[in-house]
């Protein structure tokens, strides 16, 4: 994402001739210089909603085994791993 | 589609006048139009800090058991965790640099002058809580570095006359830097400075539109002018998009740690010293009786907001040398001081 945001900010900060040569350049990517900012903002939305799922999901997976004296659930999965190592005479 | 949308407000709200605007809204464009962008990034980098700790605050805890797990929850356990705090604690770093570069270019500009004293005075505002929030986040770690630097940043005030006392309890909640420091930094940060900021940035941008950009004295007859919609937008938005890209940048090289939970009843470590922004303070205190010293910083800051009111010459729109100077020597005195603190602590 940081290239692509690279790219744009290439392509806005140069020269007009030099963006337009550098925009035919990517024309496969974008045919009109116009048609850039919104993919690029669409795409950003689209890779921000995929993190905040990644983010926010945290919150079901450790709901389940929240332990009250440590904050989401962290105890808890310790806990657990210790009473695996106690069965396991370790 | 399109025009089912607009058809919809075009029925029920008059948008004429709001269309002449951004047919109408042109920046300046001169050789020191470069330091327009400023502005713009400091509001982008507002967003994204907004965005960001909301994030953080969803798996948050503000008490001293939990304050320092909590974090390290978020770093080691929570996907993309540490992505999130750590573009939060470059932001801020960021956003302090980037909104005293904007602070100064606009005083050596003389932005400031009329008709523009209010929106100088607002800025010099949204500076002060920007440190603000800075100085409300730094102790929510709860680590042993970010507790004794509260503990020396909340007993400042209290040797100022009449309120400091006041100030001081008001922020620490108790006799010492503790639970209730954590709760009350907590709620500045989250709720007080938010609402503020909310206030103050919106009056502060929506002068920027009623007065546009001020062009400098010495640019006066030389300037051309760039449509604001689309051209000047966009050049904006390449400028957050090189913002962001360099904050990633450093995010990924430089991921933000996190120190070791504090112990409140051992003694303070060596060497304890706050953020950058903070050392030319720390200095000050450093160096001369602590009296004088916050004597000296509140009146200069004073002096600072009031500066549109007393450099009457740019007002009248005369050159004002003077007041050259003296911004510049408020300049070389903050990087001074920050430069000794970093070189001899």
């Amino acid at each position: 994402m940081t290239s692509v945001l690279l790219a744009l900010f290439l392509q806005l900060s140069v020269g007009s001739s030099a963006r337009d040569s550098l925009a035919a350049n990517i024309a496969s990517f974008s045919q009109r210089f116009n048609f850039t900012l919104p993919l690029i903002v669409v795409l950003f939305i689209f890779m921000f909603f995929l993190l905040l799922k990644s983010y926010t999901m945290e919150t079901q997976e450790s709901a389940a085994t929240t332990d009250a004296s440590k904050p989401n659930g962290e105890g808890q999965k310790r806990t657990a791993k210790t009473v695996k190592k106690v069965k396991a005479g370790t | 589609m399109k025009q089912r949308i607009s058809g919809f407000f075009e029925e029920r709200i008059d948008l004429t006048v709001l269309r002449k605007w951004v047919k109408e809204k042109s920046v300046p464009q001169h050789k020191h139009s470069f330091w327009y962008y400023f502005g713009g990034l400091a509001l982008f980098l507002i967003t994204v800090q907004i965005i960001t700790g909301i994030l953080l605050a969803l798996y948050y805890s503000p008490t001293p058991a939990n304050a320092n797990s909590s974090v390290r929850y978020i770093m080691e356990n929570v996907k993309y965790g540490w992505l999130i705090r750590s573009i939060h604690f470059w932001g801020a770093n960021f956003l302090v640099a980037v909104v005293f570069i904007h602070m100064f270019s606009t005083y050596f500009m003389k932005a400031y002058r009329k008709p523009r004293e209010m929106m100088w005075v607002l800025g010099v505002l949204i500076l002060l809580l920007v440190l603000g929030f800075t100085f409300t986040g730094y102790l929510l770690p709860w680590t042993t570095l970010s507790y004794f630097a509260t503990k020396v940043g909340v007993n400042t005030p209290s040797v100022m006359p009449f309120f400091g006392k006041f100030i001081t309890d008001l922020l620490q909640g108790g006799r010492g830097v503790g639970a209730s420091t954590l709760t009350r930094m907590f709620t500045m940060h989250v709720v007080v400075l938010p609402l503020l900021a909310i206030v103050l940035i919106s009056l502060h941008v929506l002068l920027s539109q009623v007065f546009g950009s001020s062009v400098p004295l010495s640019q006066r007859g030389r300037t051309g002018a760039t449509r604001f919609f689309p051209d000047f937008l966009m050049r904006d938005a390449a400028v957050w998009a090189g913002g962001f890209a360099i904050l990633l940048a450093m995010v990924t090289v430089f991921p933000a740690s996190l120190g070791q939970k504090v112990n409140p009843i051992l003694p303070a470590p060596l060497g304890i010293k706050p953020e950058w922004y903070f050392l030319f303070v720390f200095e000050t205190l450093r160096r001369f009786p602590e009296t004088i010293a916050i004597g000296a910083i509140t009146l200069g800051i004073i002096i600072w907001l009031l500066v549109p009111f007393i450099d009457r010459r740019a007002s009248r729109e005369q050159k004002s040398p003077f007041f050259t100077l003296f911004g510049a020597a408020v300049l070389i005195y903050i990087i001074s001081m920050t430069l000794i603190a970093y070189a001899t602590t």
